[in-house]
């Protein structure tokens, strides 16, 4: 934890100048500075911080996962990226150049959060559309937006209008379009909504793929176990702060320790006082152990075996990337007053 | 970049159902501009002539203001914007490409419509009306891009009722231009001021009009037509920079 909060604080320095080149002499794919967004209502003038003093930097060739609730500001982080939103504090930089020009998303591809297409154009025609409007010729265009479509299992609805689309294959058209011109840098706001099982097995290879050709993912989500498949590190974001950021092993490496053990054996399993602590309870045919320290680990098994249990599996306990989100929000939620009752309290509401 | 802008939002006018609604009504303007024709006492090929020039006219007008007016707000609600606006392009070529695509739509409604009066006028007035009511489609149609301009500026800014009212409002406005600044001169200062001033705000839609060569089959002068052309071109460019300052600061959330 204390390594954690170590890591969170170096990403949470702020850059005030130009990012220096990284690895391979090039500017680090994503640098953001003190990044934040206010939002202000037109009438009543309430203010809303959608983002607070972000900074992260993101380097090349890199997945990059963007967690936290609803609310922390993961999209609005994207779209000030992209330049759909103009930030109130801070800069930031995309492949070395400052956000908000236009010059700053080339070579980069955005899936946005439940996209919605020109609903009139077909497939093939968003595409080579999506594909020109990125600096393809239309030649190129078109042939990549066959290839796409043929890779993305929808070549025989190339022609069909995209309002007759499912929700999963207008997000599979938006992989298509997001990965169009294999840029190098891919910003994917909550790929797997929308999918099935199969699809999310897709674009986990899709992704993977951006990263053996050197591209740099950042992409956000709230399913947990894909990140922990394909983030290099992540950055839990909580009411619009840095809550956490590091690698996966950083973030999950807690002092819980222990094991779960699953045995297969007779008769009732009584635990001596020296393993105080391990407890276990029917699984199936088995018998699931959960021993809490990794001091116990080995006097545990030593003991299972000599009663005559046969080991099933050993599986080292960590914490999950779950509880770290979780706690994370926990801690950026206000604190209550004591002495307020329940209804009069009113939730601070942010801008996701 | 502007072409493909335009070329994505001319495709997308073009297949909405209610522009082929409207072009359906436009055909059923001119056709019963022939069919009241028994009704017009001898001047039947004139009250062929004066409303088939209003049914392209009008038709041109609705496609603005209903299709139109509502272009950049449904982009923006849709969030379709947030395609476009990820790649590297500007707001302003954003903006300058949905005006174009949208202005080529008019016009191609405009050119169909027109291309049927022409041949109508041919038949039933000869060659110098049909050239007059040429040159007069041609005016119409160039009176549409100071209009499209405006339902870009008010799309980008507001809901596409209160953009389509905004843009009807000023098409109405900007036949009296004149009578405005003549009005004013009435005026004490500074509503004398305010009004001429606010008369040229507003678009000279009177540049446009040719019904009077028209109705005596003669040619429209060449010189108002290029005059015509060039304050279209003046105004829309002022207007669409306008819209341009307006739409950079618009945030997408």
């Amino acid at each position: 934890m204390k390594g954690n909060g170590q890591s969170a604080r170096r990403e949470a320095k702020v850059r005030t100048s130009r990012p220096e080149s990284g690895r391979d002499g090039l500017a680090a794919a994503v640098v953001a500075a003190g990044l934040g967004k206010t939002f202000r209502h037109p009438w009543t003038l309430r203010t809303k911080v959608a983002v607070d003093a972000l900074s992260l930097t993101v380097e090349r060739g890199e997945i990059f996962g963007l967690l936290g609730p609803n609310g922390a500001g993961k999209t609005t982080t994207l779209k000030m990226l992209l330049g759909l939103i103009r930030p109130t504090a801070g800069q930031a930089w995309l492949l070395g150049r400052p956000v908000g020009t236009p010059a700053s998303r080339r070579d980069v591809g955005y899936l946005p959060e439940n996209p919605y297409f020109f609903d009139r154009l077909t497939a093939r025609e968003f595409l080579v559309f999506s594909g020109q409007l990125a600096g393809l010729a239309a030649g190129d265009a078109r042939t990549r937006a066959d290839a796409w479509l043929e890779r993305l299992g929808l070549a025989d609805r190339a022609r069909t209008p995209l309002r007759k689309f499912s929700k999963g294959m207008v997000q599979r058209v938006g992989l298509a379009h997001a990965l169009l011109t294999d840029p190098e840098l891919v910003f994917l706001d909550e790929p797997m909504s929308g999918l099935d099982p199969l699809g999310r097995r897709e674009f986990r290879d899709l992704i993977l793929e951006c990263r053996e050709r050197g591209a740099t993912v950042v992409f956000s989500s709230h399913i947990l176990p894909d990140v922990e498949l394909l983030c290099d590190r992540v950055c839990v974001l909580a009411g619009g702060r840095v809550a956490r950021a590091g690698s996966l092993d950083e973030l999950l490496a807690g002092d819980e320790g222990g094991a779960e053990v699953v045995v297969r054996g007779e008769g009732p399993l009584l635990l001596p006082p020296r393993l105080a602590g391990v407890s276990h309870v029917p699984r199936g045919q088995h018998l699931l152990l959960t021993v809490p320290h990794a001091a116990l680990v080995d006097p545990a098994l030593a003991h299972l075996l000599e009663k005559g249990f046969s080991i099933v599996s050993v599986t080292p306990r960590r914490r999950s990337l779950e509880s770290v989100v979780v706690e994370a929000a926990e801690q950026a939620r206000p604190e209550r007053p004591a002495a307020a009752a329940p209804r009069a309290e009113r939730p601070r509401r942010r801008a996701g | 970049m502007i072409a493909v802008i335009a070329g994505g939002t001319f495709r997308e006018v073009l297949r909405d159902r209610l522009w082929l609604v409207l072009l359906g009504f436009g055909f059923v303007l001119l056709a019963a501009s022939r069919i009241l024709t028994p009704l017009a006492l001898g001047e039947g090929p004139r009250i062929t002539v004066d409303l088939g020039l209003s049914a392209v006219g009008g038709l041109g007008l609705l496609v603005v203001t209903v299709v139109g007016a509502g272009l950049v707000h449904q982009e923006i609600d849709r969030r379709t914007v947030h395609v476009v606006l990820a790649r590297p392009v500007s707001r302003a070529t954003y903006l300058i490409g949905k005006w174009m695509g949208l202005t080529l739509a008019v016009w191609t409604t405009g050119a169909i419509t027109g291309v049927a009066l022409i041949a109508v006028t041919l038949a039933v007035r000869g060659t110098a009306a049909a050239v007059s009511v040429t040159q007069a489609v041609v005016l119409t149609e160039l009176s549409f891009v100071p209009l499209t301009a405006l339902a870009v500026l008010f799309s980008s800014l507001s809901t596409p009722i209160l953009s389509s009212l905004y843009t009807l409002c000023l098409y109405a406005l900007g036949f009296w231009t004149a009578d405005m600044r003549s009005f004013a001169k009435t005026l004490a200062s500074p509503l004398r001021e305010t009004l001429t001033g606010a008369s040229y705000a507003l678009p000279n839609l009177d540049l446009f009009n040719a019904r009077l060569a028209v109705a005596h089959a003669e040619a429209v002068p060449l010189v108002q037509m290029g005059v015509a052309a060039l304050y279209a071109a003046c105004y829309a460019t002022a207007v669409i920079a306008l819209a341009a300052v307006a739409f950079d600061r618009r945030e997408f959330k």
